[in-house]
């Protein structure tokens, strides 16, 4: 899908509260493009129940229904089950896919419990989850998404700990469709949604978000930051399904030899939130140990890419 | 879509409401909000649509023309354009209206 092909009809309206340079609508967007008009939108406490704006207008032009922090997969399976009724007594001619959208907070730490239980119950529902590493609604606190080293208002010296990998979560969980989506890559988000409405059953879908006000960048950067972390492997691009998981996009040429892994630190200096990383003075330490784990996942895949395609050779050579 | 007050949707549908109605501009004109603007030199535009799928706030079209009614000014499109034909530059007062 080129981009000249995306449908030209705005479901986000413009003149919406949103931040500038917000990741959130700029997700919606893409999303919406995707999914068109027969979608019903189940909206987390978040951003976008900030960004949707006050009543009694919205600037979601779809039918949306704004919920609790730990209700995404409870009320996603009530409406799917209330969708499947109205199809089935011929009310509704075909089932609008239901989608959840929720940020991090709302899915890594709050929310998981009933996501869990409609994954493991498989809902036919679409859950996005809009990963800006922080409560940045609520004025940036830490979340279980926020990556190690990174300052919130809770952790003004770096965060100690790991983030937790949800998207692994929900692959063990054995859904039919994992996905992980970048800004920075619009075609590759565009067909993630689309493959995604097609499929029956519970299907996730994770964006990195990069936030303005809350990792400390200028507005104009929101897309930049986005690439770098690709490009950079902190956030990695892929698609699981039936067991199989198959890199996309930008973490695809870094794997295939295509493009260079780049350094850490350019993902790390482009955002206020790891100033302290740099100074007063370098905190070699950190870096290296933030560097060494992305290498390592990078060596790893890079080497299981060439094992498999020196198979391949093995395998289409011709017996002697 | 313009602007609409409670009142006139609440005539229109017959009832009073709690429900939101999709509207353009839910909090007003956010152009306001603007300190840089974004300017389009069309002859160096190859219409690659970057712009147009990158901004945040849906205020260009796929025919490369701004909204500045509600463009908060945000810089991506300028950023991310590969040709560099918008620029970003700072904004006189009640310079769009």
């Amino acid at each position: 899908m080129r981009l000249r092909d995306f449908p030209e009809e705005e479901l986000f309206l413009q003149g919406s509260a949103a931040c500038q340079g917000c990741p959130g609508s700029a997700a919606l967007r893409v999303a919406f493009k995707a999914l068109g008009r027969e979608t019903i939108l189940c909206v987390i406490a978040s951003c976008t129940s900030v960004l949707q704006s006050p009543f009694p207008v919205s600037a979601l032009n779809l039918p949306t229904l704004n919920m609790a922090f730990a209700t995404g997969g409870a009320t996603a399976s009530g409406l799917s089950a209330a969708a499947d009724r109205l199809v089935a007594s011929g009310a509704f001619k075909e089932k609008p896919t239901i989608l959840v959208w929720a940020g991090d907070g709302g899915t890594y730490d709050i929310g998981i419990q009933a996501l869990s239980g409609a994954a493991e119950r498989n809902t036919d529902f679409i859950y996005v989850c809009y990963n800006n590493e922080a409560y940045s609604n609520t004025g940036t606190q830490r979340s279980g998404a926020t990556p190690y080293a990174a300052w919130t208002t809770n952790t003004t010296k770096g965060k100690d700990e790991w983030r937790k990998d949800i998207a692994q979560i929900m692959v063990a969980h054995g859904v039919p469709y994992v996905a992980t989506a970048s800004l920075a890559y619009p075609t590759d988000m565009y067909r993630k949604f689309a493959k995604a409405k097609e499929i029956k059953g519970t299907r996730y879908i994770e964006i990195q978000a990069p936030c303005p006000p809350g990792w400390k960048f200028p507005s104009s950067h929101t897309i930049k930051v986005a690439r770098l972390a690709v490009q950079s492997g902190m956030w990695m691009l892929y698609e699981h399904e039936g067991g199989k998981t198959a890199y996309t996009a930008g973490t695809q040429r870094i794997i295939q030899g295509q493009s260079k892994l780049l350094p850490v630190e350019e993902y790390l200096q482009a955002q206020g939130r790891f100033r302290h990383l740099f100074s007063p003075e370098k905190d070699e330490m950190r870096i290296a140990e933030i560097q060494g784990r992305i290498s390592h996942i990078f060596d790893t895949l890079q080497f299981t890419h060439k094992m498999k395609e020196h198979i391949m050779d093995i395998e289409l050579a011709p017996p002697r | 879509m313009p602007k609409r007050k409670k009142k006139e949707i609440e005539e229109e549908i017959g009832f009073v409401t709690t429900l939101s109605v999709p509207s353009e501009g839910s909090v007003g004109l956010t152009g306001s909000w603007r300190i840089f603007i974004p300017v389009l030199d069309e002859g160096r535009c190859n219409k690659c649509l970057l712009c147009w799928i990158y901004c945040p706030e849906a205020c260009i079209t796929k025919d490369i023309v701004i909204n500045y009614d509600y463009c908060k000014g945000c810089g991506i499109c300028a950023e991310e354009c590969p040709s560099k034909a918008i620029a970003m530059r700072k904004e006189e007062k009640n310079e769009t209206g």
